[in-house]
């Protein structure tokens, strides 16, 4: 049953107009400048072990397209198709399926340094999630476990921003800030009846800067998302406004081109049910290189999370992978394989329950 | 109140204004990154191939000229410098650059492009170089080689049985291998003595007269020239004659003739070239003596149809000599050289035919989708450092990328697909969009229990 959504109307039309428009600019600008790809992926983690082994599996068929209109001024459209289930001991307890939120998005550049942003959440995923869905639906969120899709919806929503940038010396600085108005949605059916959701605007405020370090480079930003309160029916809750620390330093090694980055995500404590909801904080470093072998790209890495719930361990990952890019024609192929192993810690006695993870994706770029 | 920060603003946006204006063309971008770094390698090589794809190909030679000389092993670099260097009709430049791109570039498909490019290139600029020979004959007059620059034109076949005739061409090139292992000799390439002998039957209108030979070896500066006869004995019989001339006069040295069965050619030959040594006063090492009597074929019928591959290369019937040199290759699997001559010619008959800007367009084409193509398309889009070319160069970054990362972060995508283009590495993840319900709700929480109860209290 499709959810009663603020303005479904106009998305459908939205995006219905858009699709109809895409030949055309394809034809104005060439088809070598427009890119499709899509991006099949599997991602299952599982963790605790014997009567008690739970396991989060999701498969997604991500679509995106992105269309240069000019210079200036380009565009980009994405979706996905995910199927995600949580099992108990093997057998499924929960699951959901089915197409997600449509996102457009259009950046104009105002000369060199500035650049206007705008996005717009179509609600063509799922909504009204009834009981049985709503495990499968809720897992996929976890910050910790990033999962490829990791909501099945969040309503019709609009961004606006505007990024600047400028050289200071041999540094390049960043600016940015956007605002994103969301609308009123059913997320969940609740007792048979549907759990209007409105959820708070999103205030992002970003600093970066980079400069190249010899023949490498390095970057590093700051991102704070400011939220207001959100109403469920007619309690309200915050959720934490969130930081983010992006770092990043690339460089080469005999022709390898080697890359440490890190990025730390930092929830602050909200409101949840009438009580206070726990700060959390995701911190994660990679380790990586890219180089060639033939005419084939490839990009081992190693990867490590941590995770915090309210200052105590609540999970640690490990994650090895590795990325590579062959070129077919007009195709590039990008197969790749990652296994994750690790722990997860409970957060009132420190029980811990091992993790473990595989994700696999096969994304193809046609241009 | 607010003024103070409003003109801090402009302060901070004004030295931005000229960077706007050259943002908006690509050339004057990449220009002020090179002056800005004028050692970058990334930053020259994006701003003469866009030099390049603006048709202004004497600024893009100088360019790249200049990435090469600060990095000998950029592909990029020398592709785009024999690109810009054929389209203005410097062959010998294109060639000495394409060559360069077959040692370091990185992508198969272009390099057999350029294989293909390179033998319809020798061929057209042993042509040229045989019109501005002729064309300059009179200076030339009186100038000769030395005599241990050595060239060999076709042979001249005698006999009834003309199935025979295109050995002319193979025993030359034998003889041209042979004495070419010698390190005191330079051996002219067949493909140079057959253009100008050619050019002097086009000025002669057709008439050849026994001087020809001599004149070519003149106007290609050899000393000396090997002049050739086979001859058909009965129907199983050769003989093999050649002879020294010396240019500069046109002595004639001792005639050297071997005799012997049709089948026993091979062995003709060797006997042949190390008598011609021997007249050249040439004294072999036990390496060059070794790899003289190597054989690159010992089946008479694969020899025959890769001379006939030869004739037709030389008639510029690429697809004919394909088709011989493939069969030559099937008679005889272990003839190497008649399947490279396969390879390449069967390439230089698409190549033949394709104008030098229908050849770059598909050298680019092939180009797309890989490490070297994304500095191609940095280029285009004005940015001196995306796509690494495969090098580990890359410094400079542009604000562009500042700029996008910054607008990347405050709209952020839902769904994150990593495509990048070039080798350099992943950019970290954007910050995920929040999913405000479940986060609301603590169910996107691991759990530990079997089930995940929502909660929510109603009024």
């Amino acid at each position: 049953m499709r959810a009663r959504i603020a303005a479904p109307r106009l998305a459908g039309v939205a995006l219905a107009a858009l699709m109809a428009a895409m030949p055309a600019v394809a034809a104005a600008q060439g088809r070598g400048e427009i890119a499709v790809i899509g991006a099949p992926t599997v991602t299952s983690f599982g963790y605790g072990s014997g009567a008690a082994k739970r396991s989060v599996s999701q498969s997604t068929m991500p679509f995106v397209v992105l269309l240069p209109i000019s210079e200036r001024f380009s565009m980009d459209l994405s979706t996905a198709f995910a199927s995600s289930a949580v099992a108990v001991n093997g057998a499924a307890v929960s699951s959901i399926s089915g197409l997600t939120d449509t996102q457009v998005r259009g950046n104009y550049a105002l000369g060199e340094s500035m650049l206007i942003t705008a996005g717009l959440n179509l609600p063509t995923g799922q909504y009204l999630i009834p009981a049985s869905q709503q495990e499968a639906a809720g897992q996929i969120g976890n910050d910790f476990l990033n999962y490829g899709v990791s909501t099945m919806g969040t309503g019709f929503a609009l961004t606006g921003g505007v990024a600047y940038a400028r050289p200071i010396g041999t540094w390049n600085l960043g600016l940015g800030s956007s605002l994103r108005k969301a609308t009123r949605f059913d997320a969940f059916e609740v007792d048979s009846a549907p759990l209007r959701f409105t959820p708070s605007d999103e205030l992002r405020l970003r600093v970066g800067v980079d400069r190249p370090i010899g023949d490498g480079q390095i970057e590093l930003g700051l991102s704070y998302s400011a939220f207001g309160v959100d109403v469920a029916d007619t309690t309200t809750y915050s959720t934490g406004d969130r930081i983010i620390a992006t770092a990043g330093w690339s460089f080469p090694v005999r022709g390898v081109r080697a890359y440490l980055s890190a990025w730390n995500l930092f929830r602050l404590a909200g409101e949840q049910l009438g009580g206070p909801a726990p700060g959390e904080n995701v911190f994660n470093i990679t380790g990586g290189a890219s180089f060639e072998v033939r005419e084939i790209l490839l990009q081992p890495t190693a990867e490590l999370r941590l995770w915090q719930v309210d200052g105590i361990q609540a999970g640690t990952l490990v994650n090895l992978g590795v990325r590579a890019r062959l070129g077919l024609g007009a195709f590039s192929v990008y197969p790749s394989v990652g296994l994750s192993t690790g722990s997860l810690f409970s957060t009132t006695d420190g029980t811990e329950l091992s993790l473990s993870g595989f994700r696999g994706s096969l994304t193809v770029r046609w241009r | 109140m607010w003024l103070r920060p409003l003109v801090l603003l402009l302060l901070l946006l004004a030295p931005a204004a000229d960077a706007q204006r050259a943002g908006r063309d690509p050339i004057a971008r990449l220009e002020a990154a090179r002056d800005r770094s004028p050692g970058s390698v990334s930053a020259l090589r994006a701003l003469g191939i866009a030099y390049y794809k603006a048709r202004r190909f004497e600024e893009a030679r100088t360019v790249l000229e200049g990435a090469r000389q600060r990095d000998a092993t950029d592909g990029v670099s020398a592709l785009y410098t024999g690109l810009a260097a054929e389209a203005m009709g410097d062959l010998t430049a294109a060639r000495r650059a394409y060559t360069t791109y077959l040692e370091v570039g990185k992508t198969a498909k272009v390099k057999d492009d350029i294989q293909a490019r390179l033998v319809v290139l020798a061929r057209n600029e042993a042509v040229a170089s045989a019109k501005a020979a002729v064309a300059n004959e009179a200076a030339l007059t009186g100038t000769t080689g030395s005599p241990l620059v050595v060239a060999v034109p076709p042979l001249v076949f005698s006999g009834s049985d003309s199935s025979l005739k295109p050995l002319e061409r193979g025993v030359a090139e034998l003889l041209i291998t042979d004495l070419s292992r010698s390190a005191q000799l330079t051996v002219v390439e067949r493909d140079r003595m057959q253009s100008i002998a050619d050019e002097i039957r086009l000025a002669e209108r057709g008439s050849v007269d026994s001087s020809t030979a001599v004149r070519a070896g003149r106007l290609i500066q050899a000393g000396t020239l090997v002049s050739g006869v086979i001859v058909q004995e009965g129907s199983d019989r050769l003989s093999l004659d050649a002879r020294l001339v010396a240019v500069a006069d046109g002595t004639l040295g001792t005639p050297s003739t071997v005799t012997d069965a049709l089948d026993a050619l091979f062995t003709m030959q060797k006997t042949l070239v190390f008598q011609l040594f021997d007249q050249l006063g040439v004294t072999l090492t036990p390496a060059e003596r070794q790899a003289i009597e190597r054989r690159p074929t010992s089946n008479l019928n694969a020899f025959l149809q890769y001379s006939r591959g030869l004739q037709a290369t030389d008639d510029g019937r690429f697809e004919d000599a394909a088709r011989f040199f493939n069969d030559a290759r099937s008679l005889d699997p272990g003839f190497s050289i008649a399947a490279v001559r396969a390879q390449s010619t069967q390439a230089a008959a698409q190549a033949a035919v394709q104008s030098v800007e229908v050849a770059a367009v598909a050298i680019e084409s092939n180009l797309k989708t890989t490490t070297e193509g994304a500095a191609v398309t940095a280029a285009m889009t004005g940015n001196p450092t995306a796509g690494s070319a495969g090098t580990s160069s890359g410094s400079n970054t542009p604000v562009s990328n500042t700029l996008n990362t910054a607008a990347q972060s405050v709209n952020p995508p839902a769904i994150s697909v990593q495509t990048t283009t070039s080798a350099a590495a992943p950019p970290p993840p954007t910050t995920p969009q929040r999913d405000a319900s479940t986060s609301t709700t603590g169910t996107d929480t691991p759990s530990r229990t079997g089930s995940v109860t929502i909660v929510i209290r109603r009024p």
